[in-house]
C-alpha cells in the first residue's frame, strides 16, 4: 500500500471514527439524562416523554393561589392513560409530537432540550415557536396544548372557577379505559 | 339482541365461532342502522357488527366530556389529518356518529343532487327520488323545525345580529321528542330525547330480529371471484380497541359496508381493493368548521338547550365572477373568480374542555379567557369543501390528506370573517378568531385586516371535521366510481356500501338524513338482489 492511499484510508476510518463518536454523543444528548419517574410514574410513556410532558403541562397549566395546576390535577396522567388505550396510530403520533417539542429548541437555533429550560423560557419558546417556527413544530405544539386543555378543564375541580354549573346527571360512569389504566396501576388485571 | 365482546368471548369460548346470516352489515351508524331495520322488517336475518362499544344512556351516559370523548369517537378523538391541521372526529359506538351528534335533519340541496347527475351521472339519486324516503325517516325521527323553546340566549342573540345585519337565517330542522334541553347533546343523550340510531332505528331492527355484536371489529372480507362470502370478525378490547385473540366467521348473502367516511375507505384499502377500484380513497370531503368565538357582556347560555336553533343561510351557496377569471379548482362547476360564500353558520355548543381546546393563548391568558366562560359565545361554520383529500395506507396505518388551501382556503377566509361580523352585530364587545397568535378585533373595521393576516399553518386555527366522506364515491362504472347506482361495489355481486363515503362531493349541509335517505335505496337493492 503506497502512503497517499493509506493516508486516505486512516482518515477515512479516521472520519468514520469521528462520525459514530459525534452519532453516539448526539443520541445521548438526545435520549438520556432524564429522570427515572419512580413508582408513581407512567404506564406507557418513556422517562423522556414523561418528563418532556410534564415540562408542558408546567407551563400551559401554572395555577396560581385560587387556581389549581395542572400538575396537580393530573392532566400529565390522563395524558399517559389516553396514550396507553390508543391505537398504534394516535400513540405513534402522541410520540412524535412530544419528539418533535423536546427538540423544537434545535430548530429555532437553539442547542438545548425544551425540558431543559426553566419554565419562562419554555412559556418563551412556545410563544416563539407559535410566532415564526416551522410548520411541523407549530401544529404539534398547538396539538399537544389543545389535549392539554381539554383533559384539564373536563376536570371538575376546575368548573367553580370557571362559573360552569356542571353536568345534570350525578352518578359519574368512567370510560372503560380509566378504569382498565387504574386497575393496571394498582397491579390487578386491566 | 346486543352482545357485547365479553360476552362474544365467551361464546366464541365454548365452540360458537360461525354465524350464517341473509345480510352483515359492518357499521351502526346512520347508514347501516337504516339498511338494517328496514332488511329486518322485510324478514331478512340481519347481523350488525360495531368496533365500538355499546353504551346504555342510562348505563353509561354521565354528561362528561372527559368520559364520553373516548367512548363515542373513534381514536379517542384524538385523530388529526397528515399535517395535522384538522382534528377529525369520526363515530366509534353502537349508534355511530349520531350519538354525539347534533341531531340536525336537513335535507340535501336540490342544486347539489342536480349537480351529481350532471357531472357524475349520478341517476336514481334525484330530490324527487328520495322525497318518499325523506318523509318517512322525518316522521320517524319526529323531525321538526327548532322552535323558541329550544333556543338559548346565544342562538337568540345571532338570530338578530343576522337580522342586524340583513342576512337570511332559518329554523334548524332537528331530530328531538321531548327534549329536556339539557344542552348535552355532544356527550350522547341521556334522556333519550335526541333521536340517535341508538333510540330509532336500532331499537327497529332489533324488534325485526337482528342482532348486534358490539365491540366486533370486520378484518377480512374473502372473496371467490365477484361473490364475498365470509367475513372474519375479531373481537376487540373496549379499553383500548386491541384485538382479544377472539375471532369468528360471518358467512352472508350479502354484505353492507357502513362504517363511515374513514371506516370505509379504510377497510376497502386493507383488503386491497384499492388496485382494483382506482376511486377507492380519494375524492375525501371533511365539510371543515371553523370556530370564532365573541366576548359578550353577559352571560349567554351557550351551553344549554340545544346547540343549533338557527342557521345563517345568507352564505350557503359559493358565490363568483364570471367575468373575473376562473378557480384554478371549481370542483362544482363555478364559473369565474370566487367572491365569497360556500358555508353555513351557526352558533357553537361548547362545554368547557372543548371550549379550553379552541381558544388561544397559555397560561395566565388563557385561564384568564376560561373564567370568562359563560360570557362566550362561539359560531361555527362548515365548509362545503372544494379540494379533494386522500386517504391512503403507508405500513398499515392511515394517512389522511385534507388540504386547506386553494377555494377551500378563500372560503375559510369569508366565513371567519362573516362570523366575526355576525358575532359583532350580536352584541359581543371583542372576536376570537382562535388562532394560535390570538388575533382579535372590536369594530367590524378591523375584520377584513385581522382576517387577511392569519397564518395559514397547518393547525393555526382550530378546525375540526365531524362529517366526511367521498372515499367510495358512486360512478356509472369502475372508472368513474366505487360503487354503482345500486351502491353495489362495482366488480362484486354482494357487497354495497351505505355511508357518506359514495357522495360524489360534499353535500352543503349535514349529512345524516341524506345517507339514511340513501340507505332506503340501499335496502332496495339488496332485496332485489337476493329476493
Amino acid at each position: 500500500m503506497n502512503p497517499s492511499r493509506r493516508n486516505l484510508l486512516t482518515g477515512i476510518l479516521g472520519a468514520t471514527g469521528f462520525a459514530a463518536v459525534l452519532a453516539a454523543g448526539g443520541y445521548a444528548w438526545l435520549e438520556t439524562g432524564y429522570p427515572e419517574p419512580g413508582a408513581d410514574g407512567p404506564v406507557f410513556l418513556s422517562a423522556k416523554e414523561w418528563s418532556v410532558l410534564r415540562a408542558l403541562i408546567e407551563v400551559l397549566l401554572p395555577g396560581d393561589e385560587t387556581f389549581p395546576p395542572g400538575l396537580e390535577l393530573g392532566v400529565h396522567r390522563r395524558i399517559d392513560m389516553e396514550a396507553w388505550a390508543a391505537d398504534a396510530d394516535v400513540r405513534a403520533e402522541l410520540r412524535a409530537l412530544l419528539q418533535i417539542l423536546e427538540h423544537s429548541p434545535l430548530l429555532l437555533g437553539r442547542p438545548t432540550r425544551f425540558s431543559g429550560l426553566v419554565p419562562q423560557l419554555r412559556a418563551t419558546l412556545l410563544d416563539d415557536i407559535i410566532d415564526h417556527g416551522p410548520d411541523m413544530t407549530v401544529s404539534a405544539v398547538l396539538i399537544l396544548k389543545r389535549l392539554v386543555h381539554f383533559i384539564a378543564y373536563a376536570n371538575p375541580e376546575v368548573w367553580l372557577f370557571i362559573g360552569y354549573e356542571g353536568p345534570l346527571v350525578d352518578v359519574v360512569h368512567p370510560d372503560p379505559a380509566q378504569i382498565a389504566y387504574t386497575n393496571i396501576r394498582e397491579g390487578r388485571a386491566p | 339482541m346486543i352482545i357485547e365482546g365479553p360476552a362474544m368471548e365467551r361464546a366464541i369460548a365454548d365452540g360458537s365461532n360461525a354465524d350464517v346470516v341473509d345480510i352483515c352489515v359492518i357499521g351502526s351508524g346512520v347508514g347501516g342502522a337504516v339498511a338494517a331495520a328496514l332488511l329486518a322488517e322485510r324478514g331478512y336475518s340481519v347481523l350488525i357488527l360495531d368496533q365500538g362499544g355499546y353504551y346504555h344512556p342510562a348505563r353509561d351516559f354521565d354528561q362528561r366530556e372527559l368520559h364520553m370523548t373516548p367512548r363515542l369517537f373513534g381514536d379517542r378523538g384524538q385523530l388529526h389529518s397528515d399535517d395535522r391541521g384538522l382534528t377529525l372526529r369520526h363515530g366509534n359506538n353502537v349508534g355511530g356518529s349520531s350519538v354525539a351528534g347534533w341531531a340536525t335533519a336537513q335535507r340535501a340541496p336540490e342544486a347539489r343532487l342536480r349537480l351529481w347527475a350532471d357531472r357524475f351521472g349520478v341517476t336514481g339519486h334525484a330530490a324527487q327520488d328520495l322525497a318518499t324516503a325523506y318523509g318517512e325517516i322525518e316522521a320517524s325521527l319526529g323531525v321538526s323545525l327548532a322552535d323558541d323553546a329550544h333556543t338559548n340566549p346565544l342562538n337568540a342573540r345571532l338570530f338578530e345580529g343576522a337580522r342586524a345585519l340583513g342576512w337570511r337565517a332559518e329554523r334548524v330542522p332537528h331530530a328531538r321528542k321531548n327534549c329536556q334541553k339539557s344542552g348535552f347533546c355532544s356527550q350522547g343523550c341521556v334522556y333519550d330525547a335526541k333521536q340517535s340510531m341508538l333510540v330509532s332505528y336500532l331499537p327497529r331492527a332489533i324488534n325485526a330480529g337482528a342482532r348486534i355484536y358490539a365491540d366486533c371489529n370486520a378484518d377480512m372480507l374473502l372473496a371467490q371471484k365477484r361473490r364475498f362470502d365470509y367475513l372474519v370478525v375479531k373481537v376487540v378490547n373496549r379499553f383500548n380497541g386491541q384485538p382479544t385473540g377472539s375471532a369468528f366467521r360471518v358467512e352472508a348473502r350479502a354484505f353492507i359496508l357502513a362504517a363511515g367516511g374513514i371506516g370505509t375507505p379504510t377497510f376497502l384499502r386493507r383488503l386491497g381493493l384499492g388496485d382494483r377500484h382506482p376511486h377507492v380513497g380519494e375524492h375525501l370531503w371533511f365539510n371543515p368548521t371553523s370556530a370564532v368565538f365573541g366576548l359578550f357582556p353577559e352571560d349567554v347560555g351557550q351551553w344549554r338547550n340545544i346547540p343549533a336553533a338557527w342557521s345563517i343561510e345568507e352564505f350557503r351557496t359559493s358565490r363568483h365572477d364570471p367575468a373575473a377569471g376562473t378557480e384554478r379548482s371549481a370542483p362544482f362547476g363555478e364559473q369565474g373568480a370566487y367572491t365569497g360564500g360556500g358555508f353555513g353558520i351557526t352558533a357553537h355548543q361548547a362545554h368547557p374542555a372543548t371550549l379550553a381546546a379552541a381558544l388561544p393563548g397559555h397560561g395566565p391568558s388563557h385561564e384568564t379567557l376560561m373564567r370568562r366562560f359563560p360570557r362566550i359565545g362561539g359560531t361555527l361554520a362548515t365548509l362545503d369543501d372544494a379540494e379533494e383529500g386522500r386517504l391512503t395506507l403507508k405500513d398499515e396505518r392511515r394517512r389522511i390528506e385534507a388540504p386547506m388551501r386553494g377555494l377551500n382556503r378563500l372560503r375559510l377566509l369569508d366565513a371567519l370573517a362573516r362570523q366575526a361580523a355576525l358575532l359583532l352585530a350580536s352584541g359581543a364587545t371583542e372576536v376570537l378568531f382562535g388562532d394560535a397568535r390570538d388575533t382579535r378585533v372590536r369594530d367590524p373595521s378591523e375584520i377584513a385586516a385581522a382576517v387577511a393576516a392569519l397564518s395559514d399553518q397547518p393547525g393555526a386555527l382550530p378546525l375540526r371535521s365531524g362529517q366526511i366522506g367521498g372515499g367510495a364515491r358512486m360512478g356509472a362504472t369502475e372508472k368513474e366510481g366505487v360503487v354503482g347506482m345500486d351502491h353495489r361495489l362495482h366488480d362484486t355481486d354482494n357487497v354495497y356500501i351505505a355511508d357518506a363515503s359514495v357522495f360524489p362531493t360534499s353535500l352543503g349541509v349535514d349529512t345524516d338524513l341524506t345517507v339514511m335517505a340513501f340507505s332506503h335505496l340501499v335496502a332496495n337493492a339488496v332485496a332485489a338482489n337476493l329476493g
